[in-house]
């Protein structure tokens, strides 16, 4: 008998020392909302979104916030999903989105993006380029944007206060213009494989969608492999050639930005094709300043064939993780309350200023800082209306070299239009595969 | 040996032994496992994947990614390794085993020459890639401007394409960079097998009247024969398997640089798993064979003493 009640008596006292514990650690530990950045200077952004959005929300003020700023974000976020303890928010570029969320690593935030008052200030694209299937996985911090970059001072006639060219016509005369008063290679775009992933976003796609084309059929979900705005981007690279208003060695020097914008700087080119960020090194303190440049330098859109403009954007996002596989996110509302502050017209606009970056908000422009950095602003109000966005396919990257070898091959008269246009075709079938394209000119 | 320094002994020899064990060994049969499946880190993939059978090593034979990735690792070792280092270490080995034996000033620079070779051999991958890389610039580095000195240049030593003899040029900056880096190995190899050999034998071919090239080349070399395959076979297996140094010299910019950094931009920059092990699975076979082919090896010499 005795026996029973010390054996009672000892789990009474565990079990009581158990309890004890259990709660102490539960108080000890408050509620904690992780974030996973890649840019360290991103954390006092956040310190000021977090208080943005705790006096919001009140209740906020009641979590933990920890960063996390491994070296290798991506690797770390797997191997965290992995063991269930993915962090609450991470940042990723857009185009990962749609991989991402099809590895349900992502946190679907439709539902509360669209009581958001903050969501229609994302022109449309931008709404596009986070979305999965329809469904809407991340927002989006920063943005970039195509345009053409202009020696103002070198034209051998006196510009209005527009000099924008409204058709390719337009901007071709301009460049012949300049060809006559003795520039050699008056326009510099975009030609070959030696530029990269810049062929394809800072000229092949702009124009392509400009003359009305696309790349990808979202409806059908096919590639088109051939269309008549092809052949249009095709004749226009052609025209650029032939008549010598470009340097022939652009499509193949090794580093061909270098030529590009170091002869736009000596003004021996006058038209550039270049990302926005290009301004940077040709601003005063720039890497290639030039000389007067706020007066001597303009910013063109990328007009379309015969009207409207057009451009190209990406830029990295802010999104709610999932916790592991099928393990949704601990406190997706006080997530999305982070995400939204830090993507509220103030959080975007103060990111925009502090990184040089684009503002992917219209609404931006009205924040007094933003509106000041004249430049970043025109690009959101001007620009961003007219952007549209790569398909985040895994065969995308493949379909872009194909792009650039489509205008190289144009571009160093290794072939016609139409011989070019043919090879690409076969090659982009070969890469999704012959039932995956839209041939509108029947090439395959 | 008592019974409690048995433990210790035991104590201290099973941690390593369980690290490598847990950390090492045991992944390896994952890996190979991931080397039949289409694992991905991104898309459907990442929770949707299963066992294709040898798919991923079909798809290696026609990958032609990895088959330059195949071409560079070989030109890289063989060069670097058989021709390279394997003779230049040859030859400052004997500069360092005469200079010892001439002492003097001769014998204060061997040290010197010595010394500076094991320097960069010691020096760790990180640092030494950056040094080059910084080296190589093609403006401002100091490659090109030493070329500049005599007219030649600038080259653009870290272009991926281009190149001579069907070698790209950053092939060739990655081999200037890596003789000078692994060189050391072999020296110590050399010289200290030059001072096994026995002094009477040279003493015997001079009365007989051999110069001191022919020392080297009748007594010298065929005494040391007995070492070649083997400081060959740990050059080559040595370049083959390098990694960090490569990788930070130009591995993120040419995937194809060598076979493991094209296996990990797959399975960590692209995020193919799968794909990625089988490339790994590869490569580790690949270093089986040469592990065998070590333990084969004779490493002792012919002759011990004249006779």
């Amino acid at each position: 008998m005795r026996r029973v009640t010390s054996w009672w008596r000892t789990a009474t006292l565990l079990g009581l020392v158990a309890v004890l514990s259990f709660s102490m650690l539960a108080y000890a530990a408050p509620q904690k909302i992780t974030i996973m950045v890649k840019d360290k200077d991103d954390i006092g952004r956040w310190q000021v979104a977090v208080e943005r959005a705790s006096q919001a929300d009140p209740a906020l003020k009641g979590f933990t916030i920890v960063y996390e700023t491994p070296p290798d974000v991506n690797v770390a976020f797997f191997a965290e999903f992995g063991a269930k303890d993915a962090p609450d928010i991470v940042s990723i570029d857009s185009f990962e989105v749609p991989s991402w969320a099809e590895a349900k690593y992502l946190y679907d935030i439709t539902d509360q993006v669209e009581a958001w008052d903050g969501w229609a200030q994302y022109p449309t694209s931008l709404q596009e380029i986070v979305k999965d299937q329809g469904r809407v996985y991340a927002l989006l911090k920063q943005t970039d944007v195509r345009i053409v970059f202009l020696r103002k001072d070198l034209l051998p006639y006196a510009l209005g206060s527009q000099w924008q060219p409204l058709s390719w016509g337009e901007l071709l005369s301009m460049a012949r213009s300049l060809k006559a008063t003795g520039m050699e290679y008056p326009l510099a775009i975009q030609s070959g494989r030696n530029w990269g992933e810049s062929t394809a976003m800072q000229a092949v796609l702009p124009l392509l969608y400009g003359a009305g084309g696309v790349l990808y059929n979202q409806e059908k979900g096919k590639w088109v492999v051939s269309s008549n705005a092809y052949m249009d981007v095709l004749d226009f690279y052609e025209t650029i050639y032939k008549e010598g208003l470009a340097n022939p060695d652009v499509p193949t020097v090794a580093s061909p930005w270098m030529t590009a914008r170091s002869d736009f700087q000596a003004g021996k080119t006058a038209i550039l094709f270049d990302g926005q960020w290009a301004w940077g090194a040709f601003r005063s303190g720039g890497s290639l300043e030039v000389p007067n440049a706020d007066c001597n330098v303009g910013f063109m859109r990328i007009p379309g064939k015969d009207g409207g403009f057009s451009t190209f954007s990406g830029g990295f996002t802010w999104a709610i993780a999932n916790k592991g596989l099928d393990v949704p996110p601990a406190h997706p509302k006080e997530a999305f309350e982070l995400i939204s502050a830090y993507c509220s017209q103030e959080g975007i606009a103060e990111h925009a200023v502090e990184t040089n970056s684009v503002a992917p908000r219209l609404d931006a422009v009205d924040v007094p800082e933003y509106a000041a950095e004249k430049y970043l602003s025109w690009c959101t109000a001007e620009v961003l209306p007219y952007t549209h966005y790569r398909p985040a396919l895994s065969e995308y990257p493949q379909v872009s070299e194909q792009l650039r070898l489509l205008v190289e091959r144009v571009a160093t008269f290794k072939m016609t239009p139409e011989e070019a246009l043919s090879e690409y075709a076969k090659a982009v079938a070969q890469i999704v595969g012959a039932d995956n394209v839209v041939d509108e000119l029947g090439l395959l | 040996m008592k019974r409690r320094e048995r433990i210790v002994l035991v104590l201290f020899l099973l941690t390593p032994l369980l690290t490598y064990l847990i950390f090492r060994l045991a992944l390896v049969p994952y890996g190979i496992y991931y080397s039949f499946t289409d694992m991905s880190y991104v898309g459907r993939k990442a929770w949707d994947w299963g066992f294709v059978g040898w798919q991923n090593y079909q798809h290696l034979l026609s990958d032609p990614e990895f088959l330059e990735s195949c071409k560079n690792s070989f030109i890289y070792a063989v060069l670097c390794g058989l021709v390279g280092q394997f003779w230049l270490g040859f030859f400052i080995g004997m500069l360092i085993w005469e200079g010892k034996l001439k002492g003097g000033i001769r014998g204060w620079l061997a040290t010197l020459l010595s010394g500076i070779a094991i320097a960069a051999w010691v020096t760790t991958d990180t640092a030494a890639g950056f040094e080059w890389f910084a080296m190589f610039a093609k403006s401002g580095g100091m490659v090109n401007g030493f070329l500049g000195l005599f007219g030649v240049g600038p080259i653009e030593w870290l272009k991926t394409g281009g190149g001579w003899l069907g070698i790209p040029t950053a092939l060739y900056a990655l081999m200037i960079a890596n003789v000078w880096k692994g060189t050391a190995f072999s020296m110590v190899m050399f010289s200290t097998g030059m001072e096994g050999i026995p002094r009477e034998i040279y003493d015997a071919v001079k009365i007989d009247g051999a110069n001191r090239w022919q020392e080297y080349f009748y007594i010298t070399i065929p005494l040391l024969r007995y070492m070649f395959p083997f400081v060959l076979l740990m050059l080559f297996s040595g370049s083959f398997n390098q990694f960090g140094f490569l990788w930070i010299l130009a591995g993120r910019a040419w995937p194809q640089a060598n076979i493991g950094i094209y296996s990990y931009i797959v399975a960590f920059s692209r995020f193919q798993i799968g794909y990625g092990a089988a490339i790994a699975v590869v490569l580790g076979v690949i270093y089986l064979i040469f592990g065998l082919l070590q333990r084969k090896l004779r490493t002792e010499p012919e002759i011990v003493t004249g006779k």
